[in-house]
């Protein structure tokens, strides 16, 4: 079973992936664990997205949450060779923001506690 | 906010799917007279069932069909009780446990390793929900309870017991396994399948009890199975161009996808382009049959209805025919020197058809990885049959786990040298 430390660190890995594949130089990374959610936040200072990208990537971040297979599959999260990129990020997540320009990305992903 | 999804919206997936099965009721109604298929059902329920057994030789085409319908009906019951849509893993799981109904499990042996899977989530307090997919391909395993049972004579409850430990192994082992191909390998479960059948057969075979790998394998049936899966195929494609309206452009998109674990295209294409694709990748499937010289039996059908199921779930067209083509190579082609299996043989007609657990392979990679990956897969899986004693029914899920770890370890390395 893939415990719920591991789906989040799967999570942060595969946004820090994607910040390095835009070419980032600087990443911040936030993990902040409230009572009924997880808020995960990465800003970087990437390449940048395009309003198609930023439509792509919040069309698999929007995906509905993916509880059957999370314990599962979720394992797999950070630990692929070509990462998955978002598509399983957003099977592990309840909602999404991405905020991009032409310089830097910021995406902030929620995880509820259920 | 999360637009809860077009798969969920769309409810036509979770009446097509079940409409599947009850068709196979009653074209396998219509293959035997009902005395018939009682007893062929009898013969089926009371059969080792090691891999290679075809159903359709033990208890007829209309039996297996039931059984096969059976099966799958089990592993529908069993997801809509868990509340799980009817998206590309669970046609994958469907598809394939009604296939492998054609080959090896039962409706009565596939029972103990669920159980099993239900009591690890029990004991460990996890929800059954979560472990839904493992346990419903966990039933590759079935041969433990039926050879113990019926191969080894010992008694029903040993086989039952048996069973459920073998499923209690199955979520865990899965969960780690997947790291090990990194999702490259399909057929996960069966890749984790290999090894607790490796575990088992070890322990059996230490106390005097080995296990004969069989090859059961019907033949003159080409004609009726081409009849009823050549046109189910097509209904397929037909009925996904219908609800997809005519607008086929859309469908590229998959066939640009690289399928590697978790490609749910049900969920990030919609059903309609889901459908066509699993026509088509089920035709392709049959055409390589034909080409071949090949025969259509109860274990390649199974791999037909494996590969559709899991055309919802990661193949597609341009990412199988890389693989497919690599084994045909491997076999006695006339294309390379000392090949000794011709296509057509047993062995090499299923690698052919369930190598296809790799076609993440040639979707990310390309197809020149996935002809070497298929090449590789037919040395491989004709010869690791033996580790698990036929107790594993997906070998080539073995095969394809082992296989996948080399290709993923080399690509991995090759990366890091640039």
């Amino acid at each position: 079973m893939t415990t719920e430390k591991e789906k989040l660190q799967g999570i942060v890995k595969e946004l820090i992936a994607n910040a390095l594949d835009a070419g980032a130089t600087e990443i911040q990374a936030s993990v902040k664990i409230e009572a009924d959610k997880t808020v995960i936040t990465v800003k970087d200072n990437g390449s940048g997205m395009n309003e198609k990208e930023i439509k792509n990537a919040l069309k698999v971040l929007h995906q509905i949450r993916r509880d059957e297979i999370e314990d599962y599959y979720g394992i797999l999260a950070g630990n692929s060779l070509m990462a998955s990129g978002l598509n399983l990020v957003g099977m592990l997540v309840d909602d999404a923001v991405v905020e991009s320009g032409s310089e830097g990305t910021v995406i902030t992903v929620i995880r509820l506690h259920k | 906010m999360k637009n809860n999804d077009r798969a969920i919206a769309n409810n036509v997936n979770e009446i097509v799917i079940p409409l599947y099965l009850l068709a196979f009721i009653v074209i396998g109604l219509f293959q035997q007279s009902p005395k018939e298929i009682l007893q062929g059902l009898f013969e089926i329920f009371t059969h080792p069932g090691m891999l290679i057994t075809d159903y359709m030789v033990i208890g007829g085409v209309g039996a297996a069909l039931i059984n096969g319908a059976l099966v799958g009906l089990v592993g529908y019951g069993i997801l809509k009780l868990n509340k799980v849509p009817m998206n590309g893993p669970s046609i994958a799981t469907i598809f394939t446990m009604v296939g492998f109904g054609l080959f090896g499990k039962n409706v009565w042996s596939i029972l103990p390793v669920i159980l099993g899977v239900r009591l690890f989530c029990l004991i460990r307090g996890q929800s059954f929900r979560g472990h839904v997919y493992p346990a419903l391909f966990g039933t590759a395993l079935a041969p433990m309870v039926t050879q113990v049972v019926f191969g080894y004579e010992w008694r029903i409850v040993t086989g039952i017991i048996v069973g459920i430990l073998s499923g209690m192994i199955i979520p865990p082992l899965a969960n780690h396994l997947l790291i090990v191909h990194e999702g490259y390998n399909l057929y996960n479960v069966g890749f984790t399948a290999g090894f607790v059948g490796l575990l088992f057969i070890n322990i059996f075979r230490n106390y005097g009890h080995d296990s004969v790998i069989m090859e059961i394998w019907g033949t003159g049936l080409n004609s009726i199975l081409r009849r009823v899966f050549v046109p189910m195929f097509l209904s397929m494609i037909i009925f996904g161009i219908i609800l997809t309206k005519g607008k086929l452009k859309e469908y590229l998109k998959v066939l640009k996808h690289p399928g590697i674990l978790i490609s749910d295209y049900v969920n990030m294409y919609g059903f309609g382009y889901t459908l066509i694709n699993m026509g088509l990748v089920g035709l392709i499937g049959s055409v390589y049959i034909e080409l071949v010289g090949g025969v259509y039996n109860g274990p390649t059908v199974g791999g037909l209805l494996t590969m559709t199921g899991f055309a919802a779930f990661g193949k597609h067209p341009a990412n199988i025919t890389p693989i497919m083509l690599g084994v045909w190579l491997g076999t006695k082609s006339n294309l390379l020197p000392y090949s000794v299996m011709p296509a057509n043989a047993p062995g090499a007609l299923l690698a052919a058809l369930f190598s296809t657990t790799l076609a993440p392979l040639a979707g990310n990679f390309g197809p020149i990885v996935g002809i070497l990956a298929g090449f590789v897969h037919l040395t491989v899986v004709s010869n690791v049959g033996i580790l698990h004693g036929g107790l594993n029914l997906y070998n080539n899920g073995f095969a394809g786990g082992l296989v996948a770890m080399f290709f993923v370890a080399i690509i991995k390395d090759l990366k890091k040298g640039r």
